[in-house]
C-alpha cells in the first residue's frame, strides 16, 4: 500500500505534531470548547487549590492533535478516519514540549489501524489511543459520505 | 466502603439528556483550528474546501468536543462548581475530583459550517470500583450527535472518572 508505513516491527514513527502550549493556548482552547475546569487557565485556583505544580493540558486538546495525525495519515493513504479511542495517561502542564506520534499496527489495503500517543520529552506518555481508518474508494461505502457536496471524515 | 456517590445512583442509569442544536459555524470552526495551532486552509476558507467537494468549510476531527461541552453546560455562572465545572450529568458525589476515562468516538461524515447539531447523551451505566489509588466512581455515557435530519453524524461512548 501507499502513503502509510508497512505494519511490520520496525515500522517507522509517524511524527507529524509538536506542539508547546502556553497559557493562552490553553485559554483559547478552555473558551472555544466551553471547557470552564478553573485548571485549564486559573493558575492561582490551579496551585493553591489543586495543589498542582502548573497549568495542565485539556485531555480533550490531547486527543484533537492526535486526531489530526490520524487525518493526515488517512488523507495520504488515501482514507478516511473511521474511529478513535483514547485515553489520557499521565497530566501535560502548559510549557511542555508534546510530540504527537504513532505508528501502524495493522493494515490490509482497505482498513489500516493506528496506534497513537503524546510523547513528553523525557519519554512519559500523557495520552494513548488507537486510530481505525478506511480506504478510500471510488464508491464511499456510506451513504451519508456519498451525498453530493459531502467529503468523508478524516479527509483533512 | 462509603459509596462516592450520595443517593441510589444506579437510578440516573437511563437518564438521556438532549440539548438544543448547535450552530456550526466558520467563526468556530476557525476559532478551534486556530487555539489546536491547526492551519490547514479548509477550516478557514470556504473556496479550498468546495474544491475537494465540501459545502463549507470543514471542522478538525476533534471539533465535537465544542458541541458536547459548549451546549449542555451553557448555565448560570453562579451555578458552576468552585472548580468551574458543572454536574448536571451525573449522580451527586461526596468528591470533587473529576477526570475523564477512556473515549471511543466514531466518525459518519464531517461537520462542516451550517450543520445544526442536537446532542442526545445517555447513561448507561454507575460504577464503583477499587482503582490504583483508592475507591474510584465511573459514569458511563453514550453520545450520538445527530444532525439536522436527525442522521447519526458521530458517534461516542464516554466515560468520566469521580474520585
Amino acid at each position: 500500500m501507499t502513503g502509510l508505513p508497512d505494519a511490520s516491527a520496525d515500522a517507522p514513527v509517524i511524527t507529524a505534531l509538536q506542539a508547546r502550549p502556553d497559557p493562552l493556548q490553553l485559554f483559547c482552547f478552555s473558551a472555544v470548547t466551553w471547557n470552564l475546569h478553573r485548571i485549564h487557565y486559573d493558575l492561582t485556583y490551579t496551585q493553591g487549590t489543586e495543589n498542582l505544580p502548573d497549568l495542565v493540558v485539556p485531555g480533550p486538546m490531547q486527543g484533537a492533535w492526535l486526531l489530526q495525525v490520524a487525518a493526515t495519515a488517512a488523507a495520504a493513504w488515501p482514507g478516511r478516519v473511521e474511529s478513535f479511542s483514547y485515553r489520557n495517561t499521565r497530566v501535560a502542564y502548559v510549557h511542555q514540549l508534546l510530540a504527537m506520534e504513532g505508528t501502524v499496527i495493522s493494515s490490509d489495503g482497505t482498513h489500516a489501524a493506528l496506534s497513537l500517543w503524546v510523547r513528553l520529552e523525557d519519554g512519559t506518555r500523557t495520552c494513548e489511543g488507537v486510530a481505525r481508518l478506511r480506504r478510500r474508494t471510488g464508491a464511499p461505502a456510506q451513504p451519508d459520505v456519498a451525498s453530493p457536496g459531502v467529503a468523508p471524515a478524516g479527509g483533512t | 466502603m462509603a459509596s462516592l456517590f450520595e443517593g441510589n445512583a444506579s437510578e440516573w442509569v437511563g437518564k438521556v439528556f438532549t440539548a438544543e442544536p448547535y450552530p456550526v459555524t466558520s467563526v468556530d470552526i476557525a476559532k478551534f483550528a486556530i487555539s489546536l495551532g491547526v492551519r490547514d486552509a479548509i477550516h478557514f476558507d470556504r473556496a479550498a474546501a468546495r474544491r475537494l467537494g465540501y459545502p463549507d468549510v470543514v471542522a478538525p476531527l476533534g471539533y465535537y468536543v465544542v458541541v458536547r461541552l459548549s451546549r449542555p453546560h451553557l448555565i448560570d455562572i453562579t451555578c458552576l462548581a468552585r472548580d468551574g465545572t458543572s454536574d448536571y450529568d451525573m449522580p451527586p458525589s461526596r468528591t470533587t475530583t473529576r477526570m475523564a476515562g477512556e473515549t471511543l468516538v466514531e466518525f459518519r461524515r464531517s461537520i462542516t459550517a451550517g450543520d445544526r447539531i442536537t446532542l442526545r447523551q445517555e447513561i448507561t451505566g454507575v460504577e464503583e470500583k477499587q482503582g490504583r489509588s483508592g475507591p474510584l466512581g465511573v459514569v458511563r455515557y453514550e453520545f450520538s450527535y445527530l444532525d439536522a435530519g436527525e442522521e447519526e453524524m458521530i458517534h461516542e461512548t464516554y466515560s468520566r472518572l469521580v474520585r
